[in-house]
């Protein structure tokens, strides 16, 4: 296998086939980036010596503070702003619309997703096996499947890992902080090192095990979109294939990796280069959710009051508004995306290939 | 797309292949791009071979060992070169495994100066606590001696804070890119170099 040649082609394929950018477009929307792996981005929280450490009792008070001020709040509204307590309740309800409209969008994005996956997989295989373009409706057409059900199952699987992780962590910590405040037990020198060191040890297996199945999951993906597999024979093909061809894997996923630190310092440049184009976007973006956005402004100060209509307007327009605005910047996450999923397929494709050409038979001299 | 017909080029070229075989092959190579740029060389080749006249040709056997005479030596991996070629592939493992216990190492350290702001790490001792020294100490020391004061001192402090938490841990995430990169391009040059001594060979 020549990751070169693969890394060309599907730098070729990328250019050539305009139909897989609107895929990519749903999958950069969706928040499918390639390079994240759940790590700490170099933000970090700092203790600093000088402040003040925060005791169970002082955290008890806080929340009994904030409960009264709550009260308050929804019983007086805040007359400095001309906002009255029924006024309040009303926008806290239109903010819950809000988050449940969001989560309903959600949904719907993370069918597009797979939808997507699918079909770009699929588009691919079938462009390179056939030369055969599809459009953008028959993209649709294969990627709304089964299939891509399975590929959110087989994701979800990859996943549980961590999310069991997440969940043991986070539930010792929860019982461990109210054992503090509840005074049943104190932390001593003796018991804390050994709890770093278990902390510690569970998050770095645990990152190892993600990346790991990050990997095998572009091959658990393709034998179940390429081969048709259930979830279960997705996972044991999938995992054959890498086992079987692992050297050859290993080195395309070092280089996928060391593209992907590429696309970082690429996309930074590019981010600033694209500056112009997001301010021309954002100007469109401003033009075409205007008028939405004064409608739901008067719809709103029909029952909210003081500035809330157009908090709320603003809340509902916003998404559409940041899509329009930051589209030269979702389009270059949707070419990383279409890339990297055009060269994994690529990938299996060639790893199939391989067993089938066998050298040819020896042929024993005459004696 | 079916399996790949490089086996049979050579059977195909010299016009031998028959039946199911033919038609397998014919279809095969209409829809593959990698077999119709192998068959382009093998023909290619084949011309090459025709231009020459007869004459020039030696007797088989005399061919054979100019062959041999010609082929590069068959290299025997020493145990030395097998080492090399290890550390070679363990230099992105390596970088990879130390960018992972770098990160670890700041979330843990997170969890547990968060966990000392809710003060549930008060009976442990201060020198456990990760950074439980100023971050500006030295700045508030040249404060406390009227040498830094005003706007000045806060920018001393800020510099500080920054080149204390924040540009570490981004200059070690910016040199392991680095040197993850120059691995890529060291293997890419290599990747081309093999490439075209293969393309001479040939």
């Amino acid at each position: 296998m020549d990751p070169v040649k693969i890394l060309k082609r599907a730098w070729e394929i990328l250019w050539s086939y305009r139909a897989l950018w609107v895929f990519g477009l749903i999958l950069a929307l969706a928040g499918t980036g390639t390079s994240a792996n759940g790590s700490n981005n170099g933000t970090r929280y700092q203790y600093d010596g000088n402040h003040q450490q925060t005791s169970p009792q002082s955290m008890q008070e806080f929340f009994k503070d904030f409960d009264q001020e709550m009260q308050k709040l929804f019983h007086e509204g805040i007359p400095d702003m001309h906002i009255t307590s029924q006024s309040l309740i009303a926008f806290l309800w239109i903010v819950g619309i809000f988050v449940v409209i969001m989560l309903i969008m959600g949904i719907v994005m993370a069918i597009a997703r797979y939808v997507s996956e699918t079909a770009v997989i699929r588009m691919v295989d079938e462009y390179e096996g056939k030369g055969t373009k599809m459009t953008i409706r028959q993209g649709f057409g294969i990627g709304w499947s089964r299939t891509s059900w399975r590929l959110f199952l087989i994701n979800l699987i990859v996943n549980l890992p961590a999310i069991f992780l997440l969940l043991i962590l986070f539930s010792a910590g929860l019982a461990i902080y109210f054992a503090v405040v509840n005074g049943n037990s104190a932390f001593t020198a003796a018991t804390v090192i050994p709890m770093i060191g278990l902390v510690f040890l569970a998050i770095f297996g645990m990152v190892i095990l993600s990346i790991v199945l990050h990997l095998l999951r572009h091959f658990f993906w393709r034998v179940c979109v390429l081969e048709g597999a259930s979830v279960g024979e997705s996972l044991r093909q999938g995992f054959a294939i890498v086992r079987d061809n692992w050297k050859n894997v290993g080195l395309m996923w070092l280089v996928m990796l060391g593209l992907g630190i590429a696309w970082v310092v690429v996309s930074i440049i590019a981010v600033i280069v694209t500056i112009p184009a997001v301010i021309v976007t954002s100007m469109i973006g401003l033009i075409i959710v205007a008028a939405p956005a004064l409608l739901l402004v008067g719809a709103f100060s029909l029952f909210l009051s003081g500035p809330l209509p157009w908090i709320a307007g603003g809340l509902f327009v916003l998404p559409l508004f940041f899509i329009i605005a930051f589209s030269p910047w979702i389009l270059l996450g949707s070419w990383q995306t279409v890339y990297t999923s055009t060269v994994w397929t690529l990938t299996y494709r060639e790893i199939k290939a391989l067993p089938d050409i066998k050298p040819e038979p020896k042929v024993e001299p005459v004696a | 797309m079916s399996k790949h017909v490089t086996e049979w080029l050579n059977a195909y070229l010299d016009g031998e292949l028959r039946g199911n075989r033919l038609q397998q092959v014919e279809e095969h190579l209409a829809e593959c791009q990698t077999c119709q740029a192998e068959l382009v060389s093998l023909k290619k080749l084949s011309s090459l071979l025709h231009e020459v006249p007869a004459h020039e040709l030696a007797s088989p056997e005399r061919f054979v060992s100019q062959i041999n005479l010609l082929l590069p030596h068959k290299q025997t991996t020493t145990s030395g070169k097998k080492i090399l070629e290890i550390g070679w592939w363990m230099i992105p493992v390596g970088l990879l495994a130390t960018w992972t216990l770098i990160n670890t190492s700041v979330l843990v350290s997170d969890i547990v100066s968060a966990a000392n702001r809710l003060g549930l790490l008060s009976s442990v001792p201060n020198w456990m606590v990760f950074g439980s020294s100023s971050n500006h100490f030295w700045s508030a020391t040249l404060g406390q001696f009227g040498i830094l004061s005003g706007n000045s001192l806060n920018w001393a402090e800020a510099t500080e804070i920054f080149t204390r938490t924040s540009l570490p841990q981004f200059s070690l995430h910016v040199s392991i890119a680095l040197l993850y990169l120059s691995w890529i391009a060291i293997w890419w040059a290599r990747h081309t170099r093999q490439g075209h001594g293969q393309l001479l060979e040939g």
